[in-house]
């Protein structure tokens, strides 16, 4: 009977440890495609220079200078919702893959920080998602109907330089937006230079 | 009668009878002949001259600056006509009554002086030959009374035939008046005198003109002539007076007076107020005869150089070297020794070893210690290369690298055997991987509009980039448009 058990709890162990060694690495809940992407479509707009999914049900608003596009959450009877707002500036110097580090998230986030000097809780962080090396860089604020917290992801391209500004209610990010932004930047994807 | 005739350059400045003897020369007011030297080349009581049988002798008074003859010092010369004396800037010799060796000079003859003392405020110029005055002798008075006489009755005659000549048509024969020509006469002089010749001719002709067969403006245009010929003829050269000179000095510096003294001579033959060769006469006179005695004398007493050994600090002598100069040049040598002493007392040095290296090369490997010096000091060089090693190890763990690698090529340059390439290879990648960052950083600052900062990382990027980097070219642009 003994015997029967511990060989029983040997397969169990071994069938375990396979499981763990096989299972793929935890996700940044920051960085990651929806289970869901019918919920988002490719955003049709007018630029040839990067792609993205947004989410289907939102509304696009063209930009000016250098905010390219905002697509904003319908809300019921004007309550407040979500926004993306893509940016995008001139680099004086090109940036690569390997200027990407921690001094940059630094100079991001101080200059995050000039735009938006009521900001609280400011965070900076170095990702990378898919060989792709970009900044993260978050802080809360206080808005009209309570507060707001501000995901910024930031992603040099050469001589250009993308920032997806992602804004949504304090209480309702980690359970409703963060998947949303996740899926979103994930399918951020700057063109190939020259194309 | 013998003259004594004293000369001052190439000027007489004076002729002196000798009547009676002796004749003491020199500064003194006492003396019979005062010769005034504002240089003091004359001593108060200078010379003598005596009569020994027929000749007369010039005697040194043991005086400073001495007799000289022919460039030597002499305590004693006899004077003749060949025989030129020099004391201070004046140069005498004995002229015979009868020969009269410098008659022909440009300028006349003073009267003779008979009363003691002589003194050179004598009539001078041709007036005063032509006024001048026979001795107070009796038997000389008459002579000369005579011939005056005949020379008067000559010109009355002279002008009387001449007057005839001219007069031809007139039948009573007058004796004009003596015509004034001493104005053009005198002119011409001056100008003959300032080698004015083609002046002289043309005044003389204005006068002739008036005065056609006047004798004396005939002489003096004769003269003129002459003086014009001569002016046209090619002076002889004249010497290179600063280079006579100065081969003066050098030869007083090796103590060959009596060449010296023939370049000086020449000088002042050419232009005896030359203070400079007046003053080198001098300088040549006490050099070589600071006892008064003859140059050459003094000369034989100098001793030649006696060998020291090299271990003691001496050097092989040089052919005929005199001991005087030979010390000098141990001494020197002595100095440089010191001076390497000196010098290795701060520490061993690629110049101390070269310093070494040449006192060897100059002496012999025996002199003093220098060969064990040397060995010494290139030991302690050798052993500053391993210091420099460790000093550049120091450097580099301070990201110094720059320096890390002057440090460890100066150890290579002292010891080419340490083996530091390898470690300069070490540093020179550690280098670009820092420059490659701060080049970074400064691509990132530009971008955030930290221009400051972007320019400062540029720099260090240039400092520790190679050329050739891609970014060095970035960082020399941002570096050569960022504001100050």
């Amino acid at each position: 009977m003994k015997t029967w058990l511990s060989t029983v709890c040997m397969v169990l162990a071994f069938d375990l440890a396979g499981a763990l060694a096989q299972a793929p690495p935890a996700s940044d809940p920051w960085i990651r495609k929806s289970s869901k992407p019918g919920d988002f479509r490719a955003g049709r707009l007018p630029w040839n220079t990067f792609s993205v999914e947004l989410p289907e049900d939102w509304q696009l608003v063209p930009g000016f200078s250098t905010m390219l596009v905002t697509a904003a959450e319908k809300g019921r009877n004007n309550q407040p919702a979500a926004a993306i707002i893509i940016e995008h500036t001139q680099n004086t110097e090109p940036l690569n893959a390997s200027d990407v580090d921690e001094r940059l998230a630094a100079l991001e986030g101080d200059w995050v920080r000039q735009r938006d000097p009521a900001g609280e809780n400011f965070e900076h962080q170095v990702k990378e998602f898919e060989g792709r090396r970009f900044l993260l860089v978050q802080y809360g604020r206080a808005g009209f109907n309570g507060r707001d917290r501000v995901v910024v992801y930031v992603m040099p391209a050469g001589k250009v330089m993308y920032r997806l500004i992602c804004i949504a209610p304090e209480k309702q990010m980690a359970e409703r937006y963060q998947a949303i932004f996740a899926h979103v930047a994930a399918t951020f994807k700057p063109a190939a230079p020259g194309s | 009668m013998a003259r004594l005739v004293v000369l001052r350059g190439e000027t007489v400045d004076r002729r002196i009878d000798l009547l009676r003897m002796p004749i003491r020369i020199g500064r003194g007011q006492k003396n019979d002949v005062v010769l005034d030297d504002p240089l003091k080349g004359i001593s108060r009581d200078h010379a003598e001259i005596r009569q020994v049988g027929d000749d007369y002798v010039l005697v040194d008074l043991e005086s400073e600056n001495g007799i000289w003859v022919s460039g030597r010092r002499v305590p004693e010369v006899v004077l003749g006509p060949d025989v030129v004396a020099s004391i201070g800037p004046f140069r005498l010799m004995i002229a015979d009554d009868a020969a009269q060796p410098v008659a022909n000079r440009a300028v006349p003859a003073a009267p003779p002086v008979a009363p003691q003392p002589v003194r050179p405020q004598q009539p001078h110029g041709r007036a005063a030959a032509k006024t001048a005055q026979p001795p107070a002798n009796s038997q000389q008075k008459w002579v000369l009374g005579g011939i005056a006489a005949i020379v008067i009755a000559g010109a009355i005659a002279v002008t009387f035939v001449l007057f005839r000549g001219s007069e031809s048509q007139q039948a009573v024969a007058v004796v004009a008046p003596p015509p004034d020509v001493k104005g053009p006469i005198a002119d011409a002089e001056r100008q003959i005198g300032a080698n004015l010749c083609k002046e002289a001719i043309a005044t003389i002709d204005l006068a002739l003109q008036r005065y056609p067969n006047n004798v004396d403006l005939m002489n003096v245009r004769q003269r003129a002539e002459t003086c014009t010929a001569a002016a046209a003829q090619p002076s002889p050269p004249l010497p290179d007076v600063a280079a006579e000179l100065q081969a003066a000095r050098d030869l007083i510096g090796a103590r060959d007076c009596a060449a010296a003294m023939t370049r000086i001579d020449t000088v002042l033959a050419t232009d005896p107020q030359n203070m400079d060769a007046q003053q080198l006469q001098k300088q040549a006179a006490s050099a070589c005869s600071p006892t008064g005695a003859p140059a050459t004398a003094l000369t034989r007493k100098d001793p030649l150089a006696v060998e020291i050994p090299p271990q003691n600090g001496g050097l092989p002598p040089q052919p005929n070297e005199l001991d005087r100069d030979y010390q000098v040049r141990v001494k020197a040598m002595r100095d440089r020794y010191d001076e390497a002493v000196a010098t290795a007392a701060k520490g061993p040095s690629a110049r101390l070893i070269a310093t070494y290296e040449a006192l060897l090369r100059d002496t012999s490997p025996q002199y003093l210690d220098v060969a064990a010096r040397l060995a010494d000091a290139r030991r302690a060089w050798v052993a500053t290369a391993k210091l420099r090693v460790k000093e550049a190890e120091d450097l580099e763990a301070k990201e110094s690298w720059n320096d890390a690698i002057g440090k460890l090529n100066e150890a290579r340059k002292i010891d080419p055997s340490l083996p530091v390439d390898e470690a300069v290879a070490r540093i020179e990648q550690k280098k670009i991987v820092r420059g490659e960052d701060e080049c970074r950083q400064g691509r990132q600052s530009t971008n955030y509009g930290r221009h400051g900062e972007a320019a400062q990382h540029y720099r260090r990027a240039l400092e520790l980039l190679p050329p050739s980097n891609p970014c060095y070219e970035t960082a020399q642009r941002y570096v050569g448009s960022a504001p100050k």
